[in-house]
């Protein structure tokens, strides 16, 4: 049987980019990036540092999200190679 | 304060509704094996097994002692969730394709199903999650006593533990799923999940908008060392930290059991790509504020890692309190109750289950009860390692030590990755290399960071910790080979995982892999491209399938057993039992992985097989061969266009020895003819003179002197053809000598004169002053020099016969030009005058043998010089001979 996802151009799209956020991610929370923002003041009564990673931390998820939508495609076709796969319906949103 | 009553009596009822979730939930999958529960949003909730009472308690405490450092835990499992889910998404299919049903299962399933691989994994797990377990059951016991005032440590303790063994032996073994899945602990994971969501969020906004005055006030005040921590905070100990959460996310057993095994749909993890980094998100959130909250209004002595729950009760808010109390109860059991079904899967399948085999090996076919044997031995091993938690705790007093054991947990199921992801990623990785890359992280990180971690004179003395064992400082344990000033975690997890890492990637370089290791490396691997192909299969042997239905019903059930059989031998259009085919054990050997692990479902079938080895044409079917059968097809086209280049060769050889060999045909048969000719006439002559007696005197010294110049010429005619074959062997040295070119030329001239021809010939000779000189033999230039003036004179057919001799220096050569104006040669003539035995269009039959030419060349070349055929523009030529100056 031929390759189901990663022959699809989505998944393999969505892989990359995926890989594209890590690979930013990796710069932005370790050093010498993170060091930059070791500075001793606030914004809007954060401190930097602690502002810094938790709004790298937030920009990450929010990138997750955007390539999640073309990966749940991709894996509607590979998915149930051998369990009991009923489609779900949708992905509920959590509540908070 | 809270009456310990309530807090039994919510405990209690807070445990009957989980109870109640999860046999809901087990019921329900069993009519329908779908819905809402086995939505993304439950598998992601599940997943958050990760976030246990270490990080619900302990990461307040960590953010109080080092500031913002805790946050590394949460951003290592982030980056793998929102950038390297393909990997997850991998070990998902992985796990689904084979059956895999622990992470020791997997790894040892991908090196050739390996069961002293497996057995290592196990005990690796169980030692790294023994102390884990007991921080859970020190968590609890702690925020109890917190609650309860001082009821005794230990009698809490066990009950928790006790509590959490019925739990898990009553929703974890149940039954033997064949995907070792449990629907119903799932749901009621996911629901603690959010208990313990909520709760930390309920803190942390009442700390911050309660009892601050919102997040600017919070941190208004706060010293930037706060945050920072007492050391550099992102320096190494951030790296290595963010790098061990990420490696703890994949690698911890029960984080393997949930991502993985319990993954009902590949797709879900597209959701839990973002969720669950959201999830953590919010879980740490707070973290900070009721953390510095805590500093500032907390007594100096109280346990920052019970700010959660000490700040509401300082605060006279009970049920917010209840709720935290919940909030840690619920991430405790949580994990404990998924790592003890991780690691008694691990224990039963790896160790049970193989030991039984062993003692049941005399009776063929009759496994005995193996399903319930499974089954009792889970529950065995489920109780066995929550006792080793609880002894753990005991044993450690319950002191402060524990609290740094998550990591040291981390570190030692990091020992896993190489292999993990070395088996997923490269086919060239062997059994050997990650038996010893293991073997070697995990001695390492024993020494290290966990005997270490007991702190003095209980593993290591403290001499040994500080000095080193027997005083040997190179052999300290926090600064192995001198490698000090490093964090102790840093230091540890430099030597171990890339001890570990290396020797992994060098032993699988140096040994070779089974066949059935490579077949499972390019299952793995290429799973994407195989999708659901068919994992290894077994020769088929002498067997009866009625082994293989007694086996499947004693593991799987009778019901499910008759159902698989059935539907095999649908498939193969036959009624009743099918016929054992590879398929047959193929499909068999993958239902049984489910239940009992890939190494001891290969090992009973294989038994019943009767074979062990993975046949040569099963394997042919796989890409790793087909690779082989490329590369060996290349070499084939290399070896046949050089087998061609070399026929070419030899179709030129051979061209060349056939003309050889006719040259020498003809060369023997000119010889012959040329020396027949003489004998001929010496011959009848001769026969003349005897056989007739009366002969004229006169007419007698004619007929002898006939006889004498034809002998004479038959023996000049021997001399030369000796000449030229000594002179072509190279048998013949000349000796060189420094010799004038125009006393050989007048030389060779005063020899002529006797010729008759010669007496008209007007000789011309040109050429430089006498202090020209070259290298030569006298007696072979003469000879040389005399058969090309001598061919000058005799072939001239002009009325003034003329010779010119020139003589002249050309860099490092003498030229000796001779020129007549008889006409020369012609261009034909000129390309097979030098052949022997040719002759001149001018000469006539008996003039010579033709060997005078060759071998004046011969000599020529043998004095390192040349004889050739000069042709002018005007189409008149000259016989040129070179010769090296002296």
């Amino acid at each position: 049987m031929p390759d189901q996802d990663m022959t699809q151009t989505p998944g393999r799209r969505a892989r990359d980019r995926a890989m594209a956020i890590l690979l930013v991610g990796i710069a932005l929370l370790m050093p010498p990036v993170a060091q930059v923002f070791l500075v001793d003041d606030h914004i809007l009564g954060l401190p930097i540092p602690v502002l810094y990673i938790f709004v790298v931390w937030g920009a990450l998820i929010l990138g997750a999200v955007m390539i999640s939508g073309p990966l749940k495609e991709s894996e509607a076709g590979g998915s149930g190679a051998g369990g009991n796969g009923t489609p779900d319906p949708q992905n509920r949103p959590t509540g908070d | 304060m809270l009456s310990v009553n309530l807090l039994l009596g919510v405990c209690l009822g807070y445990v009957i509704l989980l109870f109640a979730v999860a046999f809901f939930v087990d019921r329900r999958s069993e009519r329908r094996p779908a819905g809402w529960l086995h939505s993304p949003v439950v598998y992601t909730l599940s997943i958050s097994v990760y976030c246990t009472s270490w990080t619900f308690y302990g990461a307040v405490g960590s953010a109080a002692r080092n500031g913002l450092e805790f946050v590394t835990i949460y951003l290592g499992p982030t980056l793998v969730f929102v950038g390297w889910w393909w990997l997850l998404r991998k070990l998902v299919r992985i796990g689904r394709a084979h059956r895999v049903t622990s992470i020791a299962d997997l790894i040892s399933s991908r090196y050739g199903k390996s069961s002293s691989l497996a057995v290592l994994i196990t005990l690796i797990a169980v030692i790294a999650v023994t102390p884990y377990i007991a921080l859970q059951l020190q968590s609890v016991t702690r925020s109890y006593q917190v609650i309860a005032g001082d009821a005794d440590a230990m009698t809490t303790a066990f009950w928790v533990a006790a509590g959490m063994a019925l739990f898990t032996i009553l929703f974890g073994t149940r039954n033997l799923d064949a995907n070792e899945r449990h629907h119903g602990v799932v749901a009621a994971i996911a629901l603690e999940a959010i208990v313990k969501l909520l709760a930390l969020i309920a803190v942390g906004v009442f700390v911050t908008y309660g009892i601050a005055d919102g997040v600017a006030d919070v941190f208004e005040n706060v010293h930037p060392d706060t945050i920072r921590g007492t050391t550099d905070i992102f320096g190494p100990r951030w790296i290595t930290l963010t790098f061990l959460s990420a490696t703890a996310i994949i690698c911890l057993p029960r984080q393997f059991q949930v991502t993985v095994v319990e993954n009902v749909e590949e797709r879900h993890l597209a959701t839990a790509s973002w969720l669950f980094p959201l999830y953590l998100f919010g879980m740490t959130i707070f973290i900070m504020p009721i953390a510095l909250v805590g500093l500032q209004v907390m007594p100096t002595d109280a346990n920052p890692d019970l700010f959660v729950l000490s700040i509401p009760l300082a605060h006279e808010r009970h049920e917010l309190a209840l709720f935290a109390f919940l909030g840690g109860f619920s991430s405790a059991t949580s994990m404990v109750i998924v790592a003890a079904i991780a690691v008694s899967t691990m224990v039963s399948n790896h160790i049970v289950m193989p030991m039984a085999l062993r003692l049941l090996h005399g009776t063929h076919a009759v496994i005995g009860d193996v399903r319930n044997l499974l089954l009792i031995s889970r529950r065995i091993s489920i109780g066995i390692i929550l006792c080793l938690g609880f002894l753990y705790f005991h044993a450690s007093g319950g002191s402060d030590a524990l609290a740094a054991i998550g990591l040291i947990a981390f570190v030692g199921v990091a020992q896993f990755l190489p292999s993990l992801l070395g088996g997923i990623f490269w086919r060239g990785a062997t059994c050997t290399g990650a038996l010893s890359g293991l073997v070697v992280g995990f001695a390492l990180w024993a020494y290290t960071l966990f005997l270490p971690s007991f702190g003095g004179d209980v593993v290591f003395s403290t001499a040994t910790l500080t000095q080193g064992p027997w005083g040997i400082s190179l052999l300290r344990p926090q600064a192995l080979l001198g490698l000090a000033g490093a964090d102790p975690l840093v230091h540890a997890v430099i030597w171990s995982v890339g001890a570990n890492a290396l020797t992994f990637l060098i032993v699988s370089c140096l040994t070779q892999a089974t066949n059935l290791e490579r077949f499972q490396a390019a299952m793995f691997v290429n799973v994407f491209r195989a999708s659901g192909g068919a994992p290894s299969t077994i020769a088929t042997g002498s067997h009866d399938t009625e082994d293989l239905f007694i086996l499947a019903q004693r593991i799987l059930g009778s019901e499910p057993a008759r159902k698989l059989f059935d539907e095999l031998a649908e498939e193969q259009g036959t009624t009743g039992l099918p016929l054992a085919s590879d398929a047959v054990f193929a499909r068999l050997e993958r239902e049984l992985a489910g239940s009992i692990g890939a190494a001891s479902a290969h090992a009973m079938v294989t038994r019943i097989a009767g074979r062990e080895t993975v046949g040569m044409t099963d394997l042919i079917d796989i890409a790793d061969e087909t690779q082989q059968l490329i590369e060996t097809s290349r070499q084939l086209s290399d070896k046949s266009a050089e087998l061609e280049q070399t026929a070419q060769q030899l179709r030129e050889v051979n061209e060349r020895l056939r003309t050889l060999d006719a040259q020498k045909d003809e060369f023997l048969s000119q010889i012959s003819h040329e020396l027949r000719t003489p004998m001929t006439a010496i011959q009848s002559f001769s026969e003349t003179l005897i056989t007739t007696d009366d002969i004229a005197p006169n007419e007698r010294e004619r007929f002898v002197s006939i006889i004498h110049s034809e002998s004479r010429r038959l023996t000049r005619l021997l001399d030369e053809l000796l000449d030229i074959s000594r002179l072509e062997s190279g048998t013949m040295e000349l000796q060189l000598a420094k010799i004038e070119p125009q006393a050989a030329i007048r030389q060779a001239l005063d020899a002529m004169s006797t010729m008759p021809q010669v007496a008209g010939v007007d000789v011309r000779i040109d050429g430089p002053s006498d202090d020209v000189f070259v290298r030569a033999n006298g007696d072979r230039i003469h000879q040389v020099l005399l058969n090309i003036l001598s061919n000058a004179v005799k072939y001239n057919d002009s009325d003034t016969p003329e010779i010119a001799i020139s003589t002249r220096r050309h860099g490092r050569h003498v030229v000796i030009d001779v020129r007549d104006n008889g006409g020369g040669v012609s261009r034909d003539e000129a390309a097979v005058i030098f052949e022997k035995f040719s002759r001149g269009s001018k000469s006539e039959r008996g003039a010579g043998a033709g060997l005078g030419l060759p071998i004046s060349r011969t000599i020529m070349r043998a004095m390192d010089g040349d004889l050739t055929v000069e042709f002018d523009p005007d189409g008149s030529s000259c016989f040129r001979l070179k010769l090296l100056a002296a």
